[in-house]
C-alpha cells in the first residue's frame, strides 16, 4: 500500500557500495554493543545490556520505523548518533533511496564513526582493566 | 513430595491435607521473608539494579514512542487514534508487569532448574512447590514497567477524557487483574512442557513473547482467522482489546457478542485453573535429570 517501488536487486554500483557500508555497519554495531557491554566492569551484572542495545537501535537506528516518519527533534538526534549507520543507511543504499554521492558520504561518515568508536572503546578498556573485581568464585 | 491439587482456590484444603503445612498466615509471612531476601540480594548489586531499571523504562518508552510516531504519521489506524492505541499497550504492559513480578523468574527459569537438577530441591521443601517457586522468586525489577505503564495509562485516561467513577475504577482494576492472570497462565503453560522436553525457550519465546506483538495494535486490523485465533485459541485479545472497548466506548466487537468486553476476569480465572492443572500434570511426570 505504502511501498511504490521495491528494488529487488540494485544496480551493480549500488550493490558494491551496499556491501562496503553493511560491513562497516556490522563493525559499528559490534563496537556499540561492546562499549555497552564494557559497563559490566563497573556494575557487575549484564542482564540490562539487552534492553539498552535493543532500545538504542530501534529508536535511533530506525530498525522498526523508518527515519522519515520521525518528528523533527528525534530526527536531528538520530542524525548525530552512530546507530542509524549500522542498518538504516546501508538499507537506504541498497534500495537506491539516496544518490551515489550521498552514498559515498555515508561510507565516509561510517569510517569516521568507526575511528571514534574504536578509540572510545580502547579508552574505556584501559580504564576497565584497572577496575577488575575478582568475585570469590 | 506433597500433592496440592486445590491451591488456586484460596487455600482450600483437600482431603488428607494437614492444616499445619498449609496455613495461609504462614505462607504470607514466608512470602514477606523471601521478598526481604530478594531485596538484600539486589542491594548487593545496586548499580546494576539501577542500570536495569533505567534500561527497562527506556526500552518500553521507546516502544510507546514508536507507536506514537507511526500512528501520528497515519493519523488513525482503522478508526483508532494514537492515544487509544497507547491505552491498549499500557493495559498490556501493566497487566504483564503485575503477573511477571510473580511468575517471570520461576517459570522462565524452570527449564534451567529442571536441567540442572535444582528442581529436586524445590520438591523436597515442606510446602506446595508451586507456591515455593513463586514466593522465592519475586522480581522487584518489574516495578519499572509497572510505574511506566501506570503513568502512560493515567496520561491516556486524562487525554481521552475517560470518566473515572467508582464503577469504572473497580472494573479497570478487575480487568487488569484478569489480564494479569491470562498473562501469568500463558507464561506457565508455555514453560511447563519443560517437564517432558527439558528445553523449551523457543516455545516460550514464540507463543508468549512474539505472539503478544499482535495485541500491540487493535485486533480489528487483522483478518478474521487471526481475530478468531486470538479470541478462542490463544485468548490474548482479552488482555487489552476487549476490555479497552468498554473504556474507550468503542463498538469493535468483530463478529462477537458485546458481552465479550466483560469476560476478561473469567477467562483469566479459567486459564489459570487450566494452567495449574497442567502444572500438576507436569509435576507428576517430573523425572530428575540426575545431573
Amino acid at each position: 500500500m505504502f511501498i511504490t517501488k521495491v528494488t529487488i536487486f540494485p544496480k551493480s554500483m549500488y550493490l558494491f557500495l551496499f556491501v562496503i557500508s553493511i560491513l562497516n555497519g556490522i563493525i559499528i554495531s559490534y563496537y556499540i554493543n561492546y562499549i555497552i557491554g564494557l559497563t559490566t566492569f563497573w556494575l557487575q551484572e549484564f542482564w540490562y545490556i539487552y534492553f539498552f542495545q535493543v532500545s538504542f537501535f530501534t529508536l535511533f537506528g530506525a530498525t522498526v520505523v523508518p527515519l522519515w516518519f520521525y518528528p523533527k527533534v528525534l530526527l536531528q538526534i538520530s542524525n548525530v548518533l552512530p546507530f542509524k549507520y549500522a542498518i538504516f543507511e546501508p538499507v537506504n543504499i541498497y534500495l537506491e533511496k539516496i544518490s551515489f554521492h550521498q552514498s559515498i558520504v555515508v561510507i565516509v561518515i561510517q569510517v569516521v564513526w568507526l575511528i571514534i568508536l574504536i578509540s572510545l572503546s580502547s579508552f574505556i578498556w584501559e580504564k576497565a582493566k584497572k577496575k577488575v573485581i575478582i568475585q570469590g568464585g | 513430595m506433597a500433592y496440592y491439587p486445590y491451591f488456586p482456590f484460596l487455600f482450600y484444603m483437600g482431603k488428607g491435607q494437614k492444616e499445619s503445612d498449609y496455613s495461609g498466615r504462614l505462607i504470607i509471612l514466608l512470602y514477606l521473608r523471601f521478598i526481604k531476601l530478594r531485596f538484600q540480594s539486589i542491594i548487593e548489586y545496586r548499580g546494576a539494579f539501577v542500570a536495569g531499571v533505567i534500561a527497562q523504562i527506556f526500552y518500553y518508552a521507546v516502544f510507546f514512542s514508536l507507536i506514537w510516531i507511526m500512528i501520528s504519521h497515519f493519523k488513525t489506524m482503522n478508526g483508532w487514534k494514537p492515544m487509544e492505541v497507547m491505552f491498549l499497550y499500557a493495559l498490556n504492559l501493566l497487566s504483564y508487569s503485575i503477573s511477571a513480578c510473580f511468575v517471570f523468574l520461576p517459570f522462565v527459569n524452570l527449564p534451567q532448574l529442571i536441567q540442572s537438577g535444582e528442581f529436586d530441591a524445590v520438591c523436597i521443601k515442606p510446602m506446595n512447590p508451586f507456591l515455593f517457586l513463586v514466593t522465592s522468586n519475586f522480581n522487584v525489577a518489574y516495578l519499572a514497567h509497572f510505574s511506566l505503564s501506570l503513568a502512560v495509562m493515567i496520561f491516556c485516561i486524562i487525554q481521552l477524557k475517560i470518566a473515572i467513577n467508582w464503577l469504572t475504577f473497580f472494573l479497570l482494576i478487575i480487568f487488569i487483574l484478569g489480564a494479569g492472570l491470562i498473562q501469568a497462565s500463558a507464561m506457565l503453560i508455555t514453560s511447563i512442557p519443560a517437564f517432558w522436553i527439558i528445553q523449551n525457550t523457543g516455545l516460550q519465546s514464540v507463543f508468549f513473547f512474539e505472539l503478544k506483538a499482535f495485541i500491540q495494535y487493535p485486533l480489528s486490523l487483522y483478518n478474521r482467522i487471526i481475530q478468531i485465533f486470538f479470541t478462542f485459541i490463544i485468548p490474548y485479545a482479552f488482555i487489552n482489546f476487549y476490555p479497552a472497548q468498554y473504556f474507550l466506548k468503542k463498538n469493535d466487537f468483530l463478529m462477537f457478542h458485546p458481552s465479550f468486553q466483560f469476560l476478561t476476569p473469567f477467562v483469566g480465572l479459567l486459564l489459570f485453573f487450566l494452567a495449574y492443572r497442567f502444572w500438576l500434570l507436569g509435576l507428576k511426570n517430573y523425572q530428575s535429570t540426575g545431573s
